[in-house]
């Protein structure tokens, strides 16, 4: 997403795309270098510590997080392929079609990883309430 | 070890233990629901949210042509989403806090709470994605992007741009609700999940000392440690009156909102018994 650019020249007019247009990508750019460096820290972590329920909570609030910015995204996305005719807002990606692919790209990735790191999350729950044992009173 | 018996106790004695539950029993139903009606409050808002407007586009001559211009919620894609996951939310928590009440009746051996702890951190992440959805796509109706020439629409549509933001608001808070639920809800779990289990290992040869059964309070019916007594019928025992059980300890635990005292103790049988299996409350015997 950083890394997406692209200029186009319209009707003599020199017309950039950047990330940092949208400030619900800047979001987006935020959010995941934020979840990228708290799993790297998390990797160094022995997996049934003292801290486990905290853990937990952050593991949630960034899985929400990582939804949030990636649903805003897609939805931002969505109005710039098809554009919005009703508040006469014109597709961008006729213009600038690199800069589309590589933010498709970015997203999709954003996406995988909003599932996966959910799967993270149960998986967390899991550890620490011991899911798969029935109580036997 | 030799089949446990459990002693009810009176009712008596339950006055005498400490009750933990009344503090905290009320506070999960009335966050859900506040939770509840803010999420049904931000539909309903953002469902209705609608406003038409007419502009002169030009005059001709004398004679204004006017244009009608409708904002609509289905229009934008993200205020559908919007809309669809706080209705989801807001029938997910009126279905909670009914299964709170009736939840008693069907004793289901904590599977129950765990559903609900689960579907509560769904919940929780879909409506954050559905809240930030609307929230980004209502600041740029309100700013507009002046890189994609996007015009913004608030200036026009003023009472549509209002009812939309406090839409998005009441999710907001629903949403804080929804994850202080949730985050209770998961600390209750694990107090359930974390029964207090006596160590399979201790010496039942001599009373310990140290043993809780050993506190001067007493219940009515409880034993002193290590007295022995004359059991009632178990069956697959055979003739009750020769075996006597030796008091061995106490478990204590608490579940969601009660909490529950067992008496354990050791049957102590004569030589040559052995126990059978008859009922179905003991699974093996050893």
């Amino acid at each position: 997403m950083i890394t997406s650019r692209d200029t186009a020249d319209v009707l003599s007019m020199k017309f950039e795309a950047k990330f940092s247009n949208s400030p619900t990508f800047e979001y987006f750019v935020i959010m995941n270098a934020i979840a990228s460096g708290y799993t790297l820290i998390l990797l160094f972590f022995p997996a049934k510590s003292s801290c486990g329920h905290f853990i937990l909570v952050l593991d949630l609030i960034i899985a929400l997080l990582l939804d949030s910015s990636i649903s805003a995204c897609l939805a931002i996305g969505q109005v710039g392929k098809k554009g919005n005719s009703h508040a006469g807002w014109l597709p961008i990606c006729g213009q600038v079609p690199k800069f589309c692919d590589h933010v498709t790209g970015a997203l999709i990735s954003g996406f995988v990883a909003a599932i996966i790191y959910f799967l993270i999350l149960l998986y967390s729950l899991h550890n620490l309430m011991n899911l798969f044992t029935t109580s036997q009173d | 070890m030799a089949s446990e018996g459990v002693e009810k106790l009176p009712e008596v004695g339950h006055e005498q233990v400490p009750v933990v539950r009344s503090k905290v029993d009320w506070l999960v139903p009335v966050l859900r629901l506040l939770a509840f009606f803010a999420t049904l409050s931000a539909t309903l808002v953002m469902a209705l949210n609608k406003e038409t407007k007419t502009i002169v586009v030009a005059t001709i001559g004398t004679v204004p042509i006017q244009a009608t211009l409708t904002a609509k919620f289905q229009h934008t894609p993200a205020f559908v989403f919007f809309v669809i996951v706080n209705g989801n939310a807001s029938l997910h928590n009126l279905l909670m806090l009914v299964v709170n009440f009736v939840w008693k009746k069907f004793d289901s051996k904590g599977l129950v709470p765990l559903a609900i702890a689960s579907l509560d951190l769904m919940n929780v992440v879909i409506v954050s994605g559905g809240v930030s959805a609307a929230a980004f796509m209502g600041q740029l109706g309100r700013d507009g992007n002046s890189h994609a020439r996007w015009n913004k629409i608030c200036d026009k549509f003023e009472t549509y741009c209002n009812h939309g933001s406090g839409a998005i608001i009441a999710s907001f808070i629903g949403l804080t609700l929804m994850i202080s639920i949730s985050t209770i809800s998961l600390v209750r779990l694990r107090n359930t999940y974390n029964k207090i289990v006596l160590n399979s290992s201790v010496d039942r040869s001599q009373p310990n000392p140290d043993h809780p059964t050993h506190q001067p309070k007493r219940f009515p019916g409880q034993r002193r440690p290590g007295e022995e007594f004359p059991c009632r019928r178990r069956p697959g025992i055979g003739d009750p009156r020769t075996a006597t059980g030796i008091t061995a300890g106490v478990v204590s635990y608490m579940d969601i909102d009660s909490r529950e005292v067992l008496f354990c103790y050791d049957l102590k049988l004569p030589e040559g018994i052995i126990p059978v299996k008859e009922d179905g409350e003991v699974e093996a015997l050893n």
